[in-house]
């Protein structure tokens, strides 16, 4: 696997996957409207090679004003379509600001879709200022701190994501910021777990 | 028709197995993605991926 780093991004090029055509398709549109937001969870895994698939990406948006969320479901609507409904007001008063996800999948399809949350919780927030900007084959993506990344799966703890920390953790051990990775091991108490991902 | 007994320690038992197997499987293949060139590994994925085969 060749992943040139640089202080500020990673880059990767490789053979596009639906997956990848799905996430590249939705963060377009909020790199066009300067939204802030970052992918979560699984896809971190999947982007870099894991051996599966996911039938969601989850993804944690700043908080939008109601106009701008309106701006964005407006061209939103060109290609993807909100499972949970059709009405951009019911969606943001009923769900996002009422930290329920909303799901956007491409027309005529209900999987794989994109998981959308505002963030909420101070974990949230930091992950969303400390996002790492990924060069996908020339299409700029934010992504997770990989060291939080590996820690909060390894505390989710089913065997999936465990599966899914110990792929990170052994592709980006030898590049890992020590000091944030034992961080969040002892924040999210997952030190006796760590010999799972050697 | 007689059905068997099931023992629901040896399925536990097997659970744990089939588990430590797949975290030796991702230690294989990590040591495998780092030494194939991303158009090979990703492809492979991608057959994975594509059929949406969840």
């Amino acid at each position: 696997m060749e992943i040139k780093f640089s202080k500020d991004n990673i880059e990767l090029e490789k053979e596009l996957n639906y997956l990848d055509h799905l996430v590249i398709k939705f963060c377009s549109n909020l790199n066009k409207l300067n939204i802030k937001y970052v992918i979560v969870s699984g896809y971190v895994s999947i982007v870099f090679g894991r051996s599966r698939s996911s039938e969601d990406i989850d993804i944690l948006v700043e908080k939008l004003s109601i106009k701008k969320f309106k701006e964005l479901w407006g061209i939103l609507k060109n290609e993807f379509e909100c499972l949970n409904t059709i009405d951009f007001e019911d969606a943001f008063n009923n769900y996002v600001s009422k930290k329920t996800a909303l799901r956007f999948a491409l027309f005529n399809t209900a999987i794989p879709n994109m998981e959308f949350k505002f963030v909420q919780t101070e974990l949230d927030f930091w992950v969303l200022n400390n996002r790492l900007k990924l060069i996908l084959n020339k299409n700029e993506l934010y992504i997770s701190q990989i060291e939080l990344q590996i820690c909060f799966k390894l505390s989710l703890g089913s065997n999936k994501d465990i599966e899914d920390a110990k792929h990170l953790y052994l592709l980006f051990k030898d590049k890992l910021n020590k000091e944030t990775f034992l961080y969040f091991l002892k924040q999210l108490k997952q030190e006796k777990n760590f010999n799972l991902l050697k | 028709m007689k059905y068997p007994k099931i023992d629901l320690e040896e399925i536990e038992e097997m659970k744990k197995r089939n588990f430590k197997e797949r975290l030796k499987f991702i230690e294989f293949y990590v040591n495998y993605l780092k030494k194939t060139p991303n158009k090979k590994w990703s492809s492979e994925q991608n057959k994975i991926i594509n059929t949406k085969n969840i």
